[in-house]
């Protein structure tokens, strides 16, 4: 048992390297992702039928394959379409795309929950769609968002696990690596998992926080 | 990009064998997760400190770890204490579990959906706490359950994918198997993807349909429950 | 028949009953009436143990219900117990509570046979009979959600009926009524009661408790501050919380 401990505390530090990548990884996945939900979202409200049904097929796919296969195909496939990306931009992107795919839903969610009333005000003051957009619409929906966006956002933690399997030194790789030297798997894995939960479960409590704030600004 | 329909003609029959893997995971593991789920939800909302506060945990820890991880804790982490598991039983274990954690969740959701007056007016009848639930909350349960484990269950099939990492013979797996033969990753990912995403569309559309034929059955004009009386004991009620 | 001792009750902080002493004896009709928060449904509710009292004994017929104060601390009597003592009290709450995915006739007979053990021959007999004194015999195979609520009220006094209880408990039967229908339900109450039934009504109905009561308690901050029969009660409450709850409220209705 104390030799348990002792690798485990001995595999910390690497793992604490590890997590921090893990972070990286999906603080710029979902910085990545917000534009490309935002541009989800609006494209979703075209005009045209053709941009209208490639948003749906895009979420449908985004939502309906697995992340890993999701990787993998940003990843071997990119480059025989001529972007060559080195791996660690290709997981951020694979994982910002279908970040992307979740938000512009959870903005069409929010977009519905903006009383009508507001939209017929700015238009009767003859604001520019644009203009209505920037200022009034998407301030409001950022806020409603805010609480399934740290869901998301812990949903990327996880994720980024998978990021290991194109070789994206992240927590989960580190960990692989530290049980190839140690050969203690459980004391690794169960350690890894502990990285995980903390940060997982403090972001959950972010979102506890949240969702009881922003009650106060949600109802009119 | 030239696409080589060779490949699909030679890995499809390989991969279609892979699906079917997958769709017999889930068709183990679901139900046990259900069954799981159903025993932690319980539990969650169990009067006694010491049954909700483990239930509450275990749910926390599954929900909060990545399932990459827990696969590789149940397959590797178990052999150095001498317990060595199949990888496709191990795939199978860690997916009922994680499935469970989060059906859990759901069923808890749509338990607490059920008004509160309809079980107080049970216990207040006399009936007991456990006939209460099986009588009165649980079908009225079952139409709030059923869009949350879709989701669920799809989820679950996504999850399966993951498994290929610790070698289990799914679909994932026959991908490399077939990567490894014909060294062309796009013909290759393109069918996989395709693969799920007919199989998720499919699970998703007949689960609809349930849900409707469902709610319709509740909610629009009901058949009328005769009860099978003679006529003999209707007559004399007429006092 | 009932008989509550020094009942306590605390809702986090908030000490809701305090010290509450009642006795009904067999066939009494019981009205609680008084300002909301006064814990008048609390103590309804402690009567059948819906709500768990911190301190104080509930006995029915001297069989305790829920709880027993003893040298060491309280000991809450068996699960069991608690059923038994609690199919042969009956409860009508505020907002009926039917179960929605079962007919009318189902909702009455689900009781009897399941916590009763009745055969369903008997069960349903009795149901008919049950809602034929109630005038909705039509409705026997319609869903609640087919139903006005003061038929569903209606309803509910026959479900609770159909376990032939010693006492009925009556949470603000008609607080969710629309007025039209709040007539109804009274006239099944006032049946129920000339028939000899023992019941604890809280109400607003003042009317009705002048009419119908042998006792008028009026309860303000968690305690029983004045009990005394209708006609006593309603020419001059002596307590003074009382007699200001009573002018406001005959304020409101000249007809009293």
């Amino acid at each position: 048992m104390p030799n348990s401990i002792t690798v485990m505390l001995h595999a910390a530090p690497w793992l604490l390297r590890g997590a921090v990548v893990t972070l990286e990884t999906s603080l710029l996945a979902i910085a990545l992702g917000l534009p490309v939900g935002i541009g989800l979202a609006i494209a979703m409200r075209s005009r045209l039928r053709v941009v209208r049904a490639f948003v749906r097929v895009y979420i449908s796919f985004a939502r309906g394959t697995p992340l890993i296969i999701q990787i993998m195909l940003v990843f071997f496939v990119l480059p025989s379409l001529g972007l060559d990306l080195p791996r660690f931009a290709a997981g951020v992107l694979a994982l910002s795309l279908n970040s992307g795919a979740y938000i512009a839903e959870m903005i069409r969610g929010g977009l519905t929950a903006i009383p009508k009333g507001q939209i017929e005000a700015a238009r009767a003051l003859s604001m520019r769609p644009a203009l209505m957009w920037r200022h009034i619409i998407l301030p409001q929906v950022l806020a409603l968002i805010l609480p399934p966006l740290t869901v998301e956002f812990t949903a990327l933690l996880k994720g980024s696990a998978l990021l290991a399997v194109i070789g994206i030194v992240e927590l989960t790789r580190t960990g692989q690596q530290m049980v190839a030297t140690t050969y203690k798997p459980l004391e690794i894995w169960l350690t890894v998992g502990i990285f995980y939960f903390v940060m997982c479960y403090a972001l959950a409590a972010l979102t506890r926080y949240l969702e009881r704030t922003t009650q106060v600004y949600r109802t009119v | 990009m030239d696409f080589d329909f060779s490949v699909v003609a030679f890995g499809l029959p390989i991969l279609l064998r892979g699906l079917v893997n997958t769709v017999l995971f889930c068709v183990v593991a679901l139900p046990a997760g259900l069954a799981l789920g159903s025993a932690v939800a319980l539990l969650r909302l169990s009067r006694r400190r010491i049954a909700r506060l483990p239930a509450a945990a275990f749910v926390e820890i599954i929900r909060d770890t990545p399932f990459l991880v827990q696969a590789f804790l149940l397959f590797y982490g178990l052999p150095p204490f001498g317990i060595r598991l199949s990888a496709a039983t191990a795939g199978i274990l860690v997916l009922s579990v994680h499935s469970g954690a989060y059906f859990a969740e759901a069923i808890r959701g749509a338990i607490l959906s059920v008004p509160k007056g309809q079980l107080e007016a049970a216990r207040a009848l006399g009936m007991p706490y456990l006939r209460g639930m099986r009588r009165i909350v649980f079908p009225q349960m079952l139409g709030y359950l059923l869009p949350a484990l879709t989701n669920q269950i799809i989820g679950a099939i996504k999850d399966s994918a993951v498994l290929s990492v610790i070698t289990a013979p799914e679909l994932s797996m026959a991908a490399q198997m077939v990567l490894g033969e014909s060294f062309s990753p796009v013909e290759t990912y393109a069918m996989v993807s395709v693969l799920y995403w007919a199989l998720i569309g499919a699970v998703s559309a007949g689960l609809m349909r349930l849900e409707k034929r469902l709610f319709r059955a509740a909610v629009v004009i009901p058949r009328t429950d005769t009860t099978r009386l003679p006529l003999s004991a209707i007559e004399t009620t007429a006092s | 028949m009932i008989k509550v001792q020094n009942l306590h009750k605390h809702f986090g902080a908030l000490h809701v009953l305090k010290g509450i002493d009642l006795e009904v004896a067999a066939g009494e009709k019981i009205c609680i009436i008084g300002p909301s928060g006064s814990g008048k449904s609390t103590l309804l509710r402690c009567l059948n143990y819906l709500e768990e009292p911190d301190e104080g004994t509930i006995l029915l017929e001297g069989a305790p219900v829920g709880g027993v104060e003893t040298p060491t601390g309280r000991r809450r009597v068996s699960e069991n117990a608690i059923n038994q003592v609690r199919a042969s009290i009956g409860m009508v709450f505020q907002n009926f509570n039917l179960w929605t995915h079962m007919t009318v006739l189902n909702n009455i007979i689900e009781a009897p046979i399941y916590v009763r053990g009745l055969d369903r021959k008997t069960a349903v007999a009795r149901a008919l009979r049950l809602l034929d004194r109630i005038g909705l015999s039509d409705k026997k195979d319609a869903y609640p959600s087919q139903l006005s609520g003061g038929q569903q009220q209606r309803v509910a006094i026959a479900r609770a009926l159909a376990m032939e209880p010693k006492v009925m408990l009556f949470d603000e039967p008609t607080s969710s009524l629309d007025p039209e229908l709040v007539g109804d339900v009274l006239d099944v109450m006032r049946t129920l009661a000339s028939d000899g039934m023992t019941m604890l009504v809280v109400t607003h109905e003042m009317g009705f408790a002048a009419e119908v009561a042998d006792r008028v308690c009026f309860m303000d901050l968690g305690a029983i501050l004045e009990q005394s029969s209708p006609a006593a009660f309603f020419h001059g409450p002596s307590n003074e919380r009382a007699a200001q709850f009573l002018a406001k409220v005959i304020g409101r209705n000249p007809a009293m």
